[in-house]
């Protein structure tokens, strides 16, 4: 060995080569050094909830509109619009309302007969943000007239038969009610107000359709007998109808039911009785209380509104919206009207409907007529809309 | 002794003081601090730094074709100064399973910056950015979803 070392001179110097090599090369690792890691977060942005919609209606075409969302300092780049029915069931809208819609307003065309509710979800490429509160309803009715049902100020949980509807003048007695175009009919509201056309005392509403009603669908475990409520006439807001609700002190039991302009004067609060008979449901109201409201301290009936010119402030009759073809469909019968509802419930064209304009003729069959004395509080509008009716279980 | 013979034994002289050198000069075990937990920089203190450090600010707002830039700044804690030679940085994990940390739901983008760098013995230095981005057709799984993002650098020493 020693003597391969000592006489090779070549093999000494690859080995001094590889060695200068390897320790430069290591030298050079050495100074190479890496950072601690940092930890960072990346968050990411979460869409706002969608702006509850206004709607209106124009016959078969309702218009949706809202507010945009924005998320940090930039707008959604669209909205997705969905229609629902009474039940909760989702629909797809049509018209420009069917695709994602890059503006604030759509316009739902060929609206079915029925009572509908808008939804808006923010879009935001493949995201989408919470859904919006549902829209005041829109009742659309057969014959295409469609009248916008403001909720409930006071949300109080619903009974099986709460929902908004349309409420029509006239006499559910009425032969013709009971025998032709209403046959096969789900029930509907008719308001009896009376000869002076304004609800009041010893006035009644009565729900009935071709079949008898069964009060178990009303309120549970209800046997039909005499029961306690108040009924609330509200207006939404400032110069809009009001809607009357029917509860039984914690249910909703009916509304919120839209009435014919100048029927029902606004912030009015009645006591009343429910009670079933002969297959329908009726509610006797007892006098209105005048609410210890501001200026308006006298129970007034309301008063005609801009958008009902002709008609004088007395003469409800004339002035009914429940015209004949005003049905809504049996299920959804309330209905309240908004400044921007162009067809009031009023005028309906349904064929079955009951014959409006005859307040002069309340119900008779009701057997309501010995329920206990209503109290009511009526506030009517500075405006003179009309009311709302709210009824309330006493 | 024969001239090829010692002029072999001069070579083998020369390479052992080469080695000797070459490892007298490496920082024991500073190649080895590869994940920042290595021991401290050789003639430091053993309590001082271990390795320098990569700061950033966390990101927010994250949305479908977003794109963020996360600056970086390099902190030197050596007395001696340090070459910046990479920056670079990963999404390692995701707070949502639905959601994971993957190309498709964020990127992070090569650094953007002048390399090396060179940032002063016990000084700090904005060193660039990092691009983050997140794809158009990230899914909705992610909306508010965090994502935890890893930035790590390497360097060496700047001999004089």
């Amino acid at each position: 060995m020693k003597r391969l070392i000592a006489t090779s001179p070549a093999v000494l110097g690859g080995i001094a080569a590889v060695t200068l090599v390897a320790g430069a090369g290591a030298a050079i690792a050495a100074w190479r050094v890496q950072s601690e890691e940092v930890v960072l977060t990346a968050g990411t942005a979460t869409l706002s909830k969608g702006n509850k919609p206004v709607v209106a209606a124009d016959g078969n075409l309702v218009t949706v509109s809202w507010t945009p969302n924005t998320f940090g300092e930039r707008k959604v780049d669209s909205y997705r619009i969905k229609r629902y029915d009474l039940s909760g069931a989702a629909q797809r809208p049509h018209g420009d309302c069917e695709e994602n819609v890059a503006k604030e307003t759509c316009t739902d065309s060929k609206v079915p007969a029925g009572s509908w509710r808008y939804t808006v979800v923010p879009v935001k490429a493949g995201w989408t943000g919470p859904e919006s509160e549902k829209s005041d309803a829109v009742l659309v009715a057969a014959d295409g007239k469609a009248v916008v049902i403001p909720d409930p100020l006071v949300v109080k949980s619903a009974g099986p038969a709460a929902g908004p509807a349309v409420v029509r003048l006239g006499d559910p007695a009425d032969p013709t009610v009971a025998t032709t175009e209403l046959a096969n009919q789900p029930p509907m509201w008719t308001l009896q107000p009376g000869a002076d056309g304004v609800l009041g005392k010893d006035d009644t509403l009565t729900y009935a359709g071709s079949a008898p009603v069964d009060p178990d669908s009303i309120i549970k475990g209800w046997d039909g007998k005499e029961k306690a409520v108040t009924v609330v006439a509200k207006a939404s807001r400032p110069g809009h109808s009001a809607a009357l609700t029917v509860d039984d002190g914690t249910t909703r039991v009916f509304g919120p039911l839209a009435v014919p302009d100048q029927t029902v004067a606004a912030d009015t609060t009645f006591t009343a009785t429910l009670a079933a008979g002969q297959g329908r449901i009726v509610v006797t109201v007892g006098a209105p209380q005048v609410a210890p409201g501001p200026d308006e301290a006298a129970p007034a009936p309301a008063q005609p509104t801009e958008t009902s010119p002709g008609q004088p402030a007395q003469e409800p009759e004339t002035t009914g919206p429940s015209g004949p073809g005003d049905t809504p469909s049996p299920t959804e019968p309330s209905s309240g009207t908004e400044e921007t509802v162009t067809d009031p419930p009023t005028g309906g064209t349904d064929p079955g409907g009951p014959t409006e304009g005859q307040p002069e003729t309340p119900l008779t069959d009701t057997g309501a007529a010995g329920t206990p004395a209503a109290t009511a509080q009526v506030t009517p509008t500075a405006t003179g809309d009309p009311a709302v009716v709210l009824l309330a279980a006493v | 002794m024969k001239l090829p013979t010692a002029l072999g034994a001069v070579a083998l002289a020369l390479t052992l003081v080469g080695v000797a050198a070459g490892s007298a000069a490496q920082p024991a075990g500073a190649d080895l601090r590869l994940s920042g937990a290595g021991r401290p920089w050789p003639g430091l203190r053993p309590d001082g730094p271990r390795t320098f450090t990569v700061e950033g600010a966390p990101v927010s707002g994250l949305y479908p074709g977003a794109e963020r830039s996360v600056p970086v700044l390099v902190r030197n804690p050596y007395p001696f100064d340090l070459r910046i030679t990479s920056l670079g940085a990963e999404v390692a994990e995701s707070s949502r399973r639905e959601c994971p940390a993957r190309p498709g739901n964020l990127t992070a983008g090569p650094h953007q910056g002048d390399l090396p760098l060179t940032v002063r013995a016990l000084e700090a230095r904005q060193a660039g950015s990092i691009p983050f981005r997140m794809p158009i057709s990230v899914t909705d799984q992610c909306v508010g979803a965090t994502f935890t993002i890893r930035i790590t650098g390497v360097a060496t020493k700047v001999n004089k």
